[in-house]
């Protein structure tokens, strides 16, 4: 008959030792590890590459600017540096009033804005969420 | 299995060695799976869980920062996992069956009387450690089989200290009291 705590305590561990621990399956550790390895391989696979470079993107960059130089300053003189180059041409090019003809109304410009400020913020979010469930 | 301790694993793993985790599944696969199938009672269902469980460690393993031993942080994750599985399980299985707890052993079953009586001690010593709350059987487990100190056995269960001394106070009395008339006090070595 136990009587003390240290009895019971005793027993206790003894009755847990006893009962010793359940096996799994011999085959347990190579299941957990292959699941592994197929989740960094398919993580690699998946592994997201930008569409675009970042040399394209600097050139698309360079491009766009030098396209936005031109518009503005087509009438400001280029610095002394840069008088071997013959310009002439691009004086040649009819200018541009497809856009002077089109008038949008206040409320649809604002909308347009509000809605693509709406767009990449949504693009943000769902690319960290996305990232943060690829990568736990 | 070497004896080099778990963070030298953890580091190696977390370096890009992913072989260095099996080292880990291999130390702690009994006992994340012994939980498992303590608190699920299925064996099928357990070695799912604890399969996730390592799985999870693999992912998480970058966050865990060594606050507690690695066997108390994957044993917190077997924890919950099962009693995750245990809700969501619609087809609970009777805390009754034989199933969960002859597996292990049957097939060690030799003729020799000495061990079938071994075996059905094991079998019945099991079935009155199924008979305690799924907490309790984690945390009699932990504590003396595992010889976790309480400390760690809070993180785990996620209880104050307090209570767990009394859930451990409580599952002995009543570990002992289911047992008392199969095993006498005098038959074992105290």
């Amino acid at each position: 008959m136990m009587k003390t705590d240290k009895e019971i305590d005793e027993f206790a561990k003894y009755i847990v030792k006893e009962a010793s621990v359940e096996k799994p399956s011999e085959e347990f550790v190579n299941k957990v590890m292959d699941a592994i390895y197929l989740e960094n391989t398919t993580a690699l696979n998946t592994s997201f590459k930008p569409l675009i470079s970042n040399t394209s993107w600097f050139v698309i960059v360079l491009i766009f600017a030098s396209v936005i130089g031109y518009l503005l300053n087509i009438e400001t003189k280029l610095p002394a540096m840069f008088n071997f180059i013959d310009v002439s041409f691009f004086k040649n090019i009819p200018s541009i009033e497809i856009f002077s003809k089109i008038h949008f109304s206040n409320t649809f410009t604002l909308s347009f804005i509000v809605f693509s400020i709406f767009v990449i913020f949504q693009l943000i979010v769902i690319k960290n969420y996305f990232n943060k469930q690829h990568h736990f | 299995m070497t004896g080099k301790p778990d963070e030298y694993y953890i580091k190696e793993t977390l370096n890009g060695n992913v072989n260095a985790y099996a080292f880990l599944v291999k130390r702690y696969n009994y006992m994340v799976f012994t939980l498992a199938v303590r608190i699920i009672k299925n064996r099928e269902d357990a070695e799912e869980i604890a399969q996730d469980v390592f799985i999870k460690g693999y992912r998480n393993l970058a966050n865990f920062k060594g606050d507690s031993k690695f066997s108390t942080w994957i044993y917190k994750i077997a924890y919950y996992a099962s009693l995750d599985k245990l809700k969501s399980n619609k087809r609970q299985v009777n805390a009754e069956n034989i199933d969960v707890i002859k597996g292990a052993y049957l097939e060690d079953s030799h003729n020799s009387d000495s061990e079938l009586h071994d075996n059905e001690r094991k079998n019945i010593i099991n079935q009155a450690l199924l008979k305690l709350s799924e907490e309790d059987k984690v945390i009699v487990t932990l504590y003396y089989f595992e010889e976790l100190p309480v400390k760690e056995i809070v993180i785990v269960v996620g209880l104050s200290e307090d209570n767990v001394k009394v859930k451990l106070f409580r599952a002995r009395k009543k570990l002992a009291e289911l047992l008392k008339n199969v095993i006498e006090i005098n038959t074992i070595d105290l």
